[in-house]
């Protein structure tokens, strides 16, 4: 970074700008990187910074504006032309291919070959040397899928360093890290950074920015906001450019969710989870949910937090206890049957299991009331569109009509999009599984609000996330899991993210020493099914 | 427990070990039941791999196809095409009555030709594959009968010579239809292991999206999946006019169906990116060991040929969407 004054910047992006028919997603964005530096590259959702990325890697054209790589301008037709040029990426979108076997997700387009041929065996090598570089030990010959979406996503890093790059591009690849794995990937970003390589990081998490970052740009609706080193840019000025406001403002915000979340829950009690279990899945679990009342699910990746979530809303079926709802004991079998139940959930994957990218917002946001009415009652188009419209402005959903495909919003507004098809339909249990997860602090801070708001309606939630701060913020109580089993309960003024934290540590030292937590070492067969299948 | 080798079987391993298992089975059925008849003689065997070789070859551009997510429905009209435009070109009384080495490479080249038009359709206009073969499929129908209405038996020396080709192997001969679905059988296994294009046609079946991320040319390889369809297509129906002797624009009707079906029961998801191409050679012989048998149980009607089929086609499909949830459940 010393070095930045002799040497000219790696990139220099200068007045770049790219239109989608309704949208201008980048408007004379500008953004310089220098060798040997970690540069955040920060905005809510939708301000474009994946779109950027596209634009450097050429997946997308340019309108307008210059790019200038390693002293000479560029304009990228194809990812692999930007990968030739030296600029490696790691997509939002996990940029795999399920089907295919670790070594060839990590070798396609750069096989090693011999008189045209592959070499399989080299190829195998090269898989496993540079899933080394990540800390990963797998079966390089099985086929992608069958491992845990973080390990694909570990995976997907891999193989971006396998290439010889000059730039690292990484957009949101921890959002489906648990915290150890994060550590090791901030601990690898600062070995390269070491030797040299520029790194362009998106992330909304912020303590990851601050940790590794050494500069930070801002971008906000598609425009340029501010170059900062990110030491002399506090955490409440930085969220106040990407959202626009008074950092004070903001403080004053924050204070007011925190008060309204803290506000006790007059009602009874609207459910009672009855050692609700499943073999292989969690071992029986009971809380009660009480009515306008938020539970937190708290725990690590893996925990059984998201396992528990399942057997409530019947996804899957629950071989042991209860779900006691007005005083009648229920063993949902089907979300079908869980809904009749009065309960929504979102699920924590929203590319496998929620969002239709090629539907519209509107149908999307209808499809929940729409199948729960049958497909004979349908919905009015007008009662559609006003549907859709509501919900665009109560959570401020960015898209440039109620008719967009739902493919091409941003990340956090498709969540937002989900969260709204399931309001739609009035729960009295809502279950949130991450329902944060890739979304900006700006419209983290507006579900929290509308967690909170929903509480007020008399609303009871189930909120789950890997952010324990989070957690503890929005929870009237709090459910503390670790290797599967439920491990305590907090309630009230006890729940802080520490006490969450301590609870898991003294379960993890009972179990026996160093079994919680990322092992770097191989990781066999059954420690994998363990980690599978959880977000 | 320590393998002195690596023993991996996958995921990916399950429908074609099905396709593996239900060849043994029905082959050991038909042994059993009709082994009075020499049903496991070498004989029969050779005669098993005569029967599919059309279908066979023609089932190697429809893996490649169906690998990269696509489907072609224009293989059996241009099998009929193939034959009709030989069977002029070397007759010296409706054609130039050029010889079968000049004839046989131009009907390839324009299979080839064919097929890559219709790759290009689809590619660069993004048109749906089963609607752009099925257009396919009637153009190719409709020209083998503009060249020639009928039938056209073919006298040429040449021909009655490579009808007469054959490697012998016990007490029978291995005629030239089987040594040409061998060799081909295993060069294309060969291309879809060893090289780039063959993994990048996984690559795009798996997942297009991020096939292109990764850097695959897309266009180049979906091009190429359905040239070399027209390709194999071609091929199938130059072997068809040496081993009939005729050129038949009316014939081969639903064979690019047997071709799916092949393909299907060979272990390779429709859905793309999965599957093996030796299983397509062996759903091959699953379907002619069906026929088989049926033909051999005398009492039973031909159709019991189409119902076994089908429902071992039903089955294959169930299994796949069962893999395919269960992959989904875990991913
Ligand atoms: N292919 C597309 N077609 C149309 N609009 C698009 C397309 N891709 C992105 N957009 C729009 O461009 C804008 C910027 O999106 P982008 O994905 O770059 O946001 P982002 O900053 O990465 O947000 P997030 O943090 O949610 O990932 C959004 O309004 C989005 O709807
Ligand atoms: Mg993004």
């Amino acid at each position: 970074m010393s070095e930045s004054s002799t040497h000219p910047p790696l990139l220099l992006v200068r007045g770049v700008s790219k239109s989608f028919p309704g949208v201008r997603a980048l408007d004379n964005v500008e953004l310089t990187l220098r060798r040997g530096e970690v540069h955040a590259l920060m905005g809510e959702n939708g301000a474009g910074k994946s779109t950027l990325i596209k634009v450097l890697t050429g997946v997308y054209p340019h309108d307008g504006g210059t790019i200038e790589f390693d002293g000479r301008a560029i304009s990228p037709a194809s990812p692999r032309d930007a990968e030739r040029a030296g600029i490696s990426t790691v997509y939002q979108e996990v940029n795999l291919v399920p089907t295919l076997s670790v070594a060839e997700n990590l070798c396609v387009g750069r096989f090693p070959t011999r008189g045209g041929l592959i070499r399989w065996g080299a190829a195998r090598r090269r898989a496993e040397t540079a899933l080394e570089r990540v800390g990963l030990k797998l079966r390089v010959g099985r086929q992608l899928d069958e491992y845990s979406l973080a390990i694909q996503q570990m995976v997907a890093i891999a193989r971006a360093l396998d290439a010889e790059a000059k730039l690292l591009i990484l957009d949101e690849p921890t959002s489906s890290l648990d915290e150890s794995e994060v550590d090791r990937l901030l601990e690898l970003m600062d070995s390269l950074r070491s030797g040299g390589l520029a790194i362009l990081f998106v992330t909304h998490f912020m303590g990851q920015v601050y940790r590794i970052s050494d500069r930070i740009t801002v971008l906000r609706n598609g425009a340029f906001v501010a170059e900062s080193m990110a030491k002399d840019l506090p955490r409440f000025d930085l969220i106040g450019q990407m959202v626009g406001k008074d950092p004070e403002a903001l403080r004053a915000r924050e204070a007011e969710v925190r008060a309204l979340h803290q506000k006790k829950a007059g009602g009874g009690t609207l459910a009672r989870v009855n050692g609700l279990g499943k073999q292989g899945s969690v071992a029986p679990v009971g809380f009660e949910i009480g009515e306008g009342q938020t539970v937190g699910l708290g725990g690590l990746l893996g925990s059984g937090r998201t396992e528990t979530a399942r057997l409530i809303f019947g996804i899957d079926k629950a071989d042991a206890g209860s779900l006691e709802i007005d005083g009648k004991a229920h063993r949902p079998g089907s979300p079908r049957e869980a809904m009749a139940l009065g309960i929504a959930m979102t699920p924590d994957d929203r590319k496998v299991n929620g969002i239709i990218p090629n539907l519209s917002v509107r149908d999307n946001i209808v499809l929940a009331l729409q199948s729960k009415r049958g497909i004979w009652r349908r919905i009015s188009p007008k009662a559609q569109r006003d549907l859709a419209a509501k919900y665009i402005a109560s959570l401020n959903i960015k898209t440039s009509n109620a008719e967009t495909p739902v493919g091409t919003l941003s990340g956090g507004n498709q969540q937002k999009v989900l969260l709204a098809r399931w309001l739609a339909v009035n729960p009295r249990l809502f279950i949130l599984d991450e329902p944060t997860r890739g979304i900006d602090v700006g419209a983290k801070g507006e579900i929290e609000h509308l967690v909170a708001d929903l509480a007020e309606q008399g609303m009871s939630l189930v909120f789950i996330s890997s952010e324990l701060e989070e957690v503890a913020r929005v929870s009237q109580r709090v459910v503390v899991l670790c290797d599967r089993e439920q491990v305590g309960e907090l309630e009230g003024e006890a729940i802080s993210e520490h006490a969450i934290l301590e609870m898991i540590a003294r379960a993890g030292e009972k179990e026996e020493e160093g079994e919680t937590g990322w092992k770097p070492v191989p990781l066999g067969d059954e420690e994998r099914n363990e980690r599978d299948g959880d977000g | 427990m320590k393998l002195p080798f690596r023993l991996s079987i996958g995921r990916q391993h399950i429908p074609i070990l099905a396709t593996l298992a239900v060849l043994i089975l029905v082959f050991a059925f038909g042994a059993i039941r009709h082994g009075d008849r020499n049903f496991a003689s070498l004989y029969n065997i050779v005669s098993l791999f005569r029967g599919g070789a059309v279908i066979g070859i023609a089932a190697i551009g429809s893996t490649f196809i169906i690998l990269s997510k696509g489907i072609d429905l224009s293989v059996g009209a241009v099998i009929a095409l193939t034959t009709t435009i030989i069977a002029v070109l070397v007759s010296p009384q409706l054609g130039p009555g050029w010889h079968p080495a000049v004839v046989i490479p131009i009907a390839l080249v324009i299979g080839t030709l064919f097929g890559t038009a219709q790759g290009c359709l689809i590619h660069f206009f993004e048109l749906p594959p089963f609607l752009v073969t099925l257009a396919g499929m009637f153009l190719a129908r409709g020209l083998a009968f503009s060249v020639h209405p009928q039938n056209i038996a073919i006298e040429h020396d040449a021909f009655h010579a490579m009808q007469s080709i054959g490697i012998p192997l016990g007490r029978s001969d291995v005629p030239l239809a089987v040594i040409v679905l061998l060799v081909f059988y295993a060069i294309a296994m060969f291309v879809s292991r060893y090289t780039n294009f063959g993994r990048e046609v996984y690559t795009i079946g798996g997942d297009e999206p991020s096939a292109r991320l990764m850097g695959v040319n897309i266009g180049r390889v979906k091009i190429g999946v359905y040239a070399l369809g027209g390709l194999t297509a071609a091929l199938a129906g130059v072997i068809a006019t040496i081993d009939r002797g005729d050129g038949s624009p009316s014939e081969f009707v639903g064979y690019e169906l047997d071709a799916i079906a092949a393909v299907v029961i060979g272990g390779t998801l429709l859905t793309g990116g999965v599957g093996f191409m030796i299983g397509t050679l062996l759903g091959v012989l699953i379907l002619g060991l069906i026929r088989l048998i049926i033909d051999n149980e005398g009492t039973l009607s031909s159709w019991w040929t189409n119902i076994s089929a089908g429902a071992l086609l039903f089955g294959f499909i169930l299994l796949q969407t069962v893999l395919v949830r269960l992959a989904k459940r875990s991913g």
